[in-house]
């Protein structure tokens, strides 16, 4: 439970090398001992992969330098990358780009970066393929063009690191400078340049609540996992979600069975609460400190309908969709409105669209979901913005005004 | 090698330590696009003249394109985007379906200027066809017809293709084509695609594709009430788009009955416009087709599930004659 892997993900042009490259890597770092030779071919079938009942094509490769743990995915497609997202609820830390010199860059390289922007990753390090068989003076114009199309993409051209070199050559086990020296250099860049995602111990802590119990002489107990910041004995706390709000303070912190006078993020906690009836308490409520979150029933989100053959919908959504929106362990009645400019969503489409829920919950950005119809789950999402609320009348999302 | 490349960085362009091939090399590039290699090259040929070496690689996209082309035949095309033109007076229509590799390129502008050439080309045949006595025409054209097919600068729409294969370093396939002629027929054509084309390209492409051929009724008597709330052409389009949502199989019969379906929804709590009821039963194949119409008139309306199609039809006075539906990939 140290810090998480880097994620880190490979487009490129389906000839400029990147599945060679990723191999590379592999085969390189193992000589250090701490990752193990995956080869072309197991990368290059990008299976499909089932995760939820949702099929995409990824392949998934695992490596490490002395520095960290690295997840590394590699996908065929920009609907893979997005269903990746959406589903892995996890964000691409870094994307490499990789370009062969011997074309530069591609037409669709454009549609490479607009897809980097889309899922929201935050840096960029490009690798010049091919630089074994491609003349100098055209090695630095192929650089200088994608500095200047990084640039035009809101990226800053100048700063982000180039590394020049050949996959194949280091696939081979060539030593040379362009060669495994090339993704040595590659591997030094991203460990020194990416920031390691770290656990949130400094913002005001937020447990959402999986359990609830009673224990006999002293009170309410709620369970969870502390998804940030640190919680400590005493503290004035807000029980908040489906409405309501009950403002109480912690009167004890066991983890693992033992009392504590604090407890931070990542750790699994019971905590007792004052004066507070279990049955003012529902799986799905939010622990916070006093005024910190506000409940919300609006929310912008990245949703995916799956397909017939992945147990989803035949039919396309339009808007006013009603249905029950899971998240963690609770559900909800919620509503479905599409964006003005889409008329519907097919299933095998993904789209952003707006939720709003029957009653006013706390959800994160970032948050997973599933909208399940009699049971089966029809699309899966995580939300993306958290909007202003609407009144919701006599709990009829019917008439509630999507335009808002 | 790679010390010299350190100097290089950060300087401008326009500074002296360019030779000026280098800047011409980039000049031509910018402009055309094509691969540094074929520019120097092209320059070499043509004593540095810019003028030369585009006209001179324009022929070599083609020759390029062709090897790229018979190289890359073998590639597996499932991605790609469904693509519609219809005259000015709705009377000539085309469909097609040109596929690709990767999802990327589907999206690319450089795929969807072939992408229009074949469109264009299409249209033109379709023009030429002539509607049959009392019918219309609907021609289906094939991979191989389709290649053969004569587009912009008097080339082959193989030719155009090449040249696309070329520049992307895909394989490009032109799959299939619909050709609809309905002049002299008092008949007219509407047309879709889902998504909404975000490209803002001259023509409409997505990834589904309706055409529509339809009788508007001008026997005012018939049009009711309704027909204030959507414009004719509203309601056009909302029927291709039911097309593509619903998928039907057929035109159908027209009855004025409730949907069958409304009977069969389950009683949930809130009744649900958006319910998918093939859900229900959603191992059993057998009662899938009771649940499912195959008829376009008999189906409940896509944008209004209380209603059939039919209804709708008959409240605006449209006859429904024909549709085609495309979905790319679909075998």
């Amino acid at each position: 439970m140290q810090h998480c892997a880097v994620q880190i993900g490979t487009i490129g042009h389906v000839d400029h090398g990147k599945t060679t490259l990723t191999a590379a890597i592999t085969k390189v770092l193992e000589k250090d001992g701490l990752s193990k030779f995956v080869d072309y071919d197991q990368i290059d079938k990008a299976p499909e992969e089932k995760a939820r009942g949702i099929t995409i094509n990824i392949a998934h490769v695992g490596y490490e330098t002395l520095k960290r743990k690295y997840a590394h995915v590699d996908c065929p497609g920009h609907a893979d990358f997005v269903k990746n997202m959406i589903i892995g609820a996890s964000q691409i830390d870094c994307a490499i780009l990789v370009v062969a010199a011997t074309d530069g860059s591609m037409p669709q390289t454009r549609e490479h970066l607009l897809l980097i922007k889309q899922v929201g990753v935050q840096h960029v390090v490009v690798f010049i393929n091919k630089c074994d068989i491609t003349e100098n003076d055209v090695i630095e114009l192929v650089e200088l063009e994608i500095r200047e199309l990084l640039t035009d993409f809101g990226f800053n051209g100048h700063e982000i690191p180039c590394i020049f070199g050949s996959a194949l050559l280091a696939l081979k086990g060539d030593t040379s400078e362009l060669g495994e020296q090339s993704i040595r250099k590659l591997m030094d860049v991203i460990d020194n340049n990416i920031p390691t995602p770290k656990r949130d111990f400094t913002s005001p802590f937020l447990l959402p609540i999986d359990n609830c119990l009673l224990v006999p002489g002293r009170g309410a107990v709620v369970i969870g996992t502390l998804k940030r910041g640190t919680v400590c004995k005493n503290d004035k706390v807000e029980l908040l979600g489906f409405d309501e709000k009950k403002i109480t303070s912690v009167s004890d912190i066991h983890v693992f069975k033992n009392s504590v006078a604090s407890a931070k993020a990542g750790e699994n906690v019971g905590l007792l609460l004052r004066g507070l009836k279990p049955k003012f308490i529902r799986k799905g409520m939010i622990l916070c400190p006093i005024n910190t979150l506000t409940l919300k029933n609006r929310f912008k989100a990245t949703i995916y309908f799956l397909l017939r053959s992945e147990g989803g919908r035949s039919k396309p959504i339009t808007s006013n969709y009603q249905q029950q929106l899971f998240s963690h362990t609770w559900n909800i009645f919620c509503r479905i409105d599409l964006d003005s400019s889409v008329s519907m969503v097919m299933p095998g489409e993904h789209a952003e669209v707006i939720i709003t829920l029957l009653n006013k919950m706390i959800m994160d950005i970032g948050q997973p979901f599933t909208i399940r119809e009699n049971g089966r789950t029809v699309a899966t999402g995580i939300i993306s913005e958290v909007l202003s609320n609407v009144h919701v009348s006599k709990n009829n999302l019917s008439k509630v005004n999507a335009e808002s | 090698m790679l010390r010299s490349l350190t100097l290089i960085r950060g300087i401008h362009i326009s500074s002296t330590n360019w030779s000026s091939t280098k800047a011409q090399l980039l000049k031509l590039r910018k402009k055309t696009g094509y691969p540094f290699d074929s520019c120097k090259k092209a320059l070499q040929l043509n004593d540095n003249s810019l003028e030369k070496s585009e006209a001179w690689l324009k022929e070599e996209a083609q020759r390029l394109g062709w090897a790229k082309a018979n190289k890359l035949a073998n590639r597996a095309t499932a991605q790609g985007v469904i693509a519609f033109a219809i005259d000015s007076q709705k009377e000539v229509a085309t469909m097609v379906e040109v596929n690709c590799e990767t999802d990327f390129v589907a999206r690319n502008k450089c795929f969807h200027s072939v992408v229009e050439v074949v469109t264009s080309s299409c249209l033109d045949f379709a023009k030429q066809q002539k509607a049959l006595e009392n019918s219309f025409s609907k021609v289906n054209l094939k991979s191989g017809d389709l290649m053969e097919l004569s587009g912009a600068e008097g080339k082959s729409l193989a030719d155009h293709v090449a040249v696309t294969i070329g520049n992307l370093g895909e394989n490009v396939t032109l799959r299939r084509a619909t050709c609809l002629n309905t002049r002299d027929t008092g008949l007219n054509i509407m047309g879709l695609t889902h998504p909404a084309n975000p490209t803002g390209s001259q023509f409409l492409s997505g990834k589904y594709g309706s055409l529509l051929i339809y009788r508007k009724q001008l026997d005012s008597e018939k049009i009711n009430q309704r027909s204030m709330e959507s414009s004719h052409d509203e309601i056009l389009r909302q029927m291709c788009q039911h097309v593509i949502g619903m998928n039907p199989k057929s035109v159908g019969v027209l009855n004025i009955q409730e949907p069958i379906k409304s009977q069969e929804v389950v009683a949930a709590k809130t009744f649900n416009e958006n319910d998918d009821s093939s859900l229900d039963n959603i191992d059993d194949k057998q009662s899938e087709s009771e649940f499912e119409e195959d008829g376009m008139l008999e189906q409940a309306f896509l944008l209004d599930p209380s209603i059939t199609v039919g209804q709708v039809a008959t409240d605006y006075g449209i006859d429904i004659l024909d549709f085609v539906r495309y979905e790319c990939g679909e075998t």
